[in-house]
């Protein structure tokens, strides 16, 4: 009986597993033509009325870079042990980080942001958190590959797009289980730009790992962030990694890709009538 | 095979004090809620094209059903089965965005109903003209009028011939002219075939178009079956809970929302012509003068009118087109019609007149005066009701008993 429970449990746990990674492709390519028109008209929404208009996409995030590069590297002028200049090390953190912050935002708001769509019609509710992981996915990524091809060539310019695509597929579960949260834990709402902001900091993004005192080095390992950032610097720059580096956040993603899977599906029948 | 299906299907909402009681409840699997059951399991075959009309006060679980069977809630329990293409008019213009242009809201809108890109670009021009937005369809949503937005949701929810039709509330959309067309294109996908839930307060037009009717009281079906029946049985059910129809209960209005509009409406008895008239049971004559303008493009309207009486209930109507009689009109498309009722047959009480400026079906309205005249009605005799109909009383000459001789069938006590 107990055997028979197990056997049960573990299916179950693989079933949840697979459908959570297989399900967003599917969702993708059944619901592409659907895709393409939320993500314009997402688009759309955040640009209306602007003078630039679409230019607000890229021009939102590049200020926000220069905003930073401007206080640490011409007020502050720090300065990195090594070869790698701190421009080119603080832009290539801090763009894929701008990714990563921009789909967590939007995950937590984007079933309310289309209920209206959703909650009268036949809708595949499955499809909203692609929303903003295709949509920062695109612009970020584009920004990202522009930056380190012209830094470093075009070699450099296809790592990063294919580290940007690395770091959707990570992101895809955490965007489905922070957009099923934000429904149902509003507060989470109110602490993410806090969080995000803290890990920001706790992350090598601005500085490198080398930098921080001895005693507190080993808490990065608690931080799957600064992982990422370290297979990132690794992949354009050469800078050196650990198979800890991988080991960590590939655990972190299957249990929040089961996580995710579970709650969302829970939750989906209830959606209509939460919001 | 039924087009849709429901074995046992029904649907009990929770109620959520806080947002992340669910939350909780969904990750230990125990129960922080409180339920309350919007419909109850309830079993149905829809066969392929009927109409089927849903009826029920508010609360009583309409919406929930049509919801249902439309796929934008889940049921409770039991299951559900449509087949085919599902069309909801639950709430037009899903999915649309102001900013966005008439042309990528028609695509976007198409996608959210489930069409495929291919099939909206074959669908496109048709869509474009029944809206009748023209070069319009280029510019963004946000400045159309609200009669041009609602058409072209219209246009682009209907743009598939559904094999279900799901219509909650209304019939009518935009401005008078597109109200008549979106009316028939909707009685086509009828002729067509297609099979249509439709959810209304108005019994007349319930009564006019479907096949069926469902009634349906706190959750529960109340009664299954042809419209007559189950419609005087609704009417009666009403009654006893002294609630008027909500068709007769609206508020006394005169507007014009049609492409045909009451320009004079007179209601006279004996001569004189009044909103309060004092009448004689079976002696007065009411008399009705309707003065109309329409659309000369358009089949001539037909008028009807109702008469109420102080509980609201519906005592008489009359139709037009019923009576066999067409409006005749101006070639500017006015005219003027009166309808007479010699020898008043209501017995005393006070009654009110609506009239209604009707399509030539008699089904969509375009135009009405509710509640127009109040008719104060006093009578000699000692009758009781509200009718006092045609009759004939009948005693034969008696012949006078022969003495002597007792009568076998009545016998003297």
């Amino acid at each position: 009986m107990i055997l028979k429970r197990a056997v049960w449990f573990i299916r179950g746990i693989f079933r949840a597993f697979f459908g959570g990674l297989v399900d967003p492709f599917r969702i993708a390519v059944r619901e592409r033509e659907l895709l393409y028109l939320l993500i314009r008209r997402d688009f759309v929404a955040r640009t209306s009325g602007t003078v630039i208009g679409w230019g607000w996409m890229i021009a939102q995030p590049a200020l926000q870079v220069v905003g930073f590069w401007f206080l640490l590297e011409l007020v502050l002028q720090v300065r990195l042990p090594g070869r790698v200049s701190y421009l080119e090390y603080y832009l290539t953190g801090i763009l894929p980080w701008l990714m990563l912050n921009e789909i967590l935002m939007r995950s937590v708001y984007v079933l309310d942001e289309f209920s209206p769509i959703f909650k009268k019609s036949r809708f595949p509710l499955s499809v909203l958190p692609l929303v903003p992981v295709l949509s920062a996915g695109m612009i970020h990524a584009s920004i990202f590959a522009l930056v380190a091809g012209a830094l470093g060539g075009l070699a450099d310019a296809a790592t990063a797009l294919a580290l940007s695509a690395g770091m959707l597929l990570w992101l895809l579960p955490a965007a489905y289980l922070f957009s099923i949260t934000g429904v149902m834990l509003r507060d989470f709402r109110q602490i993410l730009p806090f969080l995000l902001n803290l890990a920001m900091y706790v992350t090598p993004i601005m500085y490198l790992p080398e930098m921080l005192p001895q005693a507190i080095k080993p808490a990065l390992a608690f931080n799957p962030f600064a992982d990422l950032m370290a297979l990132i610097h690794a992949g354009l720059q050469g800078l050196s990694w650990d198979s800890g580096n991988v080991f960590r956040p590939v655990v972190l993603w299957a249990v929040l890709l089961l996580l995710s899977r579970i709650l969302f599906r829970r939750a989906e029948p209830y959606v209509r009538e939460m919001l | 095979m039924s087009a849709i299906s429901m074995r046992a299907a029904g649907k009990t909402y929770r109620s959520y004090r806080r947002p992340h009681d669910l939350f909780w409840s969904l990750l230990s699997r125990t129960p922080r809620y409180r339920e309350w059951t919007a419909l109850h399991p309830l079993s149905l075959e829809i066969p392929k094209a009927q109409v089927v009309g849903v009826m029920g006060v508010n609360g009583a679980g309409k919406s929930t059903l049509l919801k249902l069977i439309a796929g934008t809630a889940v049921p409770s329990c039991g299951e559900i089965q449509v087949d085919g293409h599902v069309a909801a008019l639950l709430e037009l213009g899903a999915g649309f965005h102001g900013e966005m242009t008439g042309r990528e809201n028609v695509y976007l809108g198409g996608s959210v109903m489930g069409l495929s890109r291919r099939t909206i670009d074959e669908r496109f021009s048709s869509i474009v003209e029944f809206s009748e937005l023209g070069e319009r369809i280029d510019q963004p949503v946000k400045t159309y009028s609200s009669g041009m937005y609602q058409r072209l949701a219209f246009a682009v929810a209907t743009a598939v011939v559904p094999d279900v039709l799901i219509i909650d509330e209304t019939l009518s959309v935009g401005d008078g002219a597109f109200a008549r067309k979106s009316f028939d294109r909707i009685i086509g996908y009828k002729k067509a075939g297609a099979t249509i839930l439709f959810c209304s307060h108005s019994w007349h037009q319930v009564e006019a178009i479907c096949d069926r009717v469902l009634w349906l009281h706190e959750g529960k079906l109340m009664l299954d079956g042809e419209p007559k029946r189950v419609i005087s049985a609704y009417m009666d059910f009403l009654k006893s809970l002294d609630r008027p129809s909500d068709t007769e209960a609206a508020p006394v209005s005169a507007g014009a929302v049609g492409a045909a509009h009451l320009l004079k409406v007179e209601v006279g008895a004996d001569g004189v012509w009044g909103r309060e008239l004092d009448l004689w049971s079976e002696k007065s004559e009411l008399a009705v003068r309707v003065e109309f303008e329409s659309d000369p493009k358009l089949p001539a309207p037909a008028v009807g009118l109702t008469i109420v009486g102080a509980d609201g209930w519906a005592v008489t109507s009359a139709l037009s087109i019923s009576d066999g009689v067409r409006a005749n009109r101006r070639p500017d498309g006015s005219g003027m019609i009166e309808v007479r009722f010699p020898a008043f047959a209501l017995l005393k009480g006070t009654y009110w007149v609506s009239i209604f400026l009707l399509g030539d079906e008699g089904i969509h309205v375009y135009d009405r005066a509710e509640r127009f005249a109040e008719l104060r009605v006093t009578q000699a005799g000692m009758e009781l009701g509200v009718v006092s109909l045609p009759r004939e009383w009948r005693s034969p000459e008696q012949e006078p008993p022969v003495p002597g001789i007792e009568d076998a069938t009545h016998p003297r006590l």
